[in-house]
């Protein structure tokens, strides 16, 4: 069992697919996205295709909560290359008392069915590993999410 | 162009900022909000760097100001709220 930092791969193929919209949470059409917390006993990583309960963290909300979807980026670095990018803002946990050693952002409503043009449920998009277990007790739990640019930001296609 | 020239994904870094017993102080607060309206990057020349790390300071001091006028606000509305619910005795422990 262990968390390993990821982008998931059914994420990449559901892309091409039409799968996830980035677009700003105000704006109509956005796809709504959580994030979930998991203990170190959780098994997380590339493979991981949906959100599961299986690991995740007690004394927060099953399920995670929603996340703001800040939009997509692009910056062009030259005639031939460029990045697309996209980000959410910091995530409080409040007034918890919790332990977490990773994440998992998850798409609660996908845009378009898969390559079977089967509905897909809680669709997974990345893995985060905190590089540790993480603990709040009776307080706050934030995730600072990166800089909204083509270096830093949380998805960057490049 | 070739098509291979395409890098892929990059998945960016996040952190966890975690408090026990308590909140975010205004301070704590401050310092995120700044990372997320000024980021300098590492490559920037030394005299836009250190513009953007004095507009930086200068937008702390605003912040925390403020973040700490938001906090005394909403104690006065929490009060209030105790007060027409028939307990005035609470509100004492919403004093620093």
């Amino acid at each position: 069992m262990a968390i390993t930092q990821a982008m998931c791969t059914s994420f990449k193929a559901q892309l091409m697919l039409g799968v996830h919209d980035f677009r700003p949470t105000a704006q109509a059409g956005a796809d709504t996205f959580k994030l979930a917390l998991y203990t170190s006993s959780a098994d997380l990583d590339a493979n991981t295709t949906a959100y599961t309960a299986t690991g995740e963290a007690s004394g927060v909300t099953a399920g995670g909560l929603a996340l703001t979807n800040v939009g997509v980026g692009t910056t062009n670095t030259n005639a031939t290359a460029g990045t697309g990018f996209t980000d959410f803002s910091d995530l409080t946990f409040s007034n918890v008392t919790t332990t977490a050693r990773g994440a998992l952002i998850y798409n609660t409503t996908p845009s378009a069915n898969d390559n079977a043009n089967s509905a897909l449920t809680n669709a997974a998009v990345c893995v985060l590993d905190f590089g540790g277990d993480k603990t709040s007790t009776a307080g706050d739990f934030t995730i600072i999410f990166p800089t909204f640019d083509a270096s830093n930001a949380i998805i960057r296609i490049a | 162009m070739n098509l291979d020239t395409v890098d892929g994904f990059i998945g960016g870094n996040v952190s966890v900022l975690s408090t026990s017993g308590r909140g975010f102080t205004p301070e704590e607060l401050a310092e995120m909000a700044l990372d997320k309206i000024v980021y300098v990057g590492s490559k920037s020349h030394p005299v836009i760097r250190d513009q953007a790390e004095a507009f930086k300071n200068n937008l702390r001091v605003v912040l925390i100001q403020y973040l700490q006028q938001a906090v005394r606000s909403d104690r006065t509305t929490i009060a209030n709220r105790l007060r027409e619910a028939g307990h005035p005795e609470l509100t004492i422990l919403l004093k620093d």
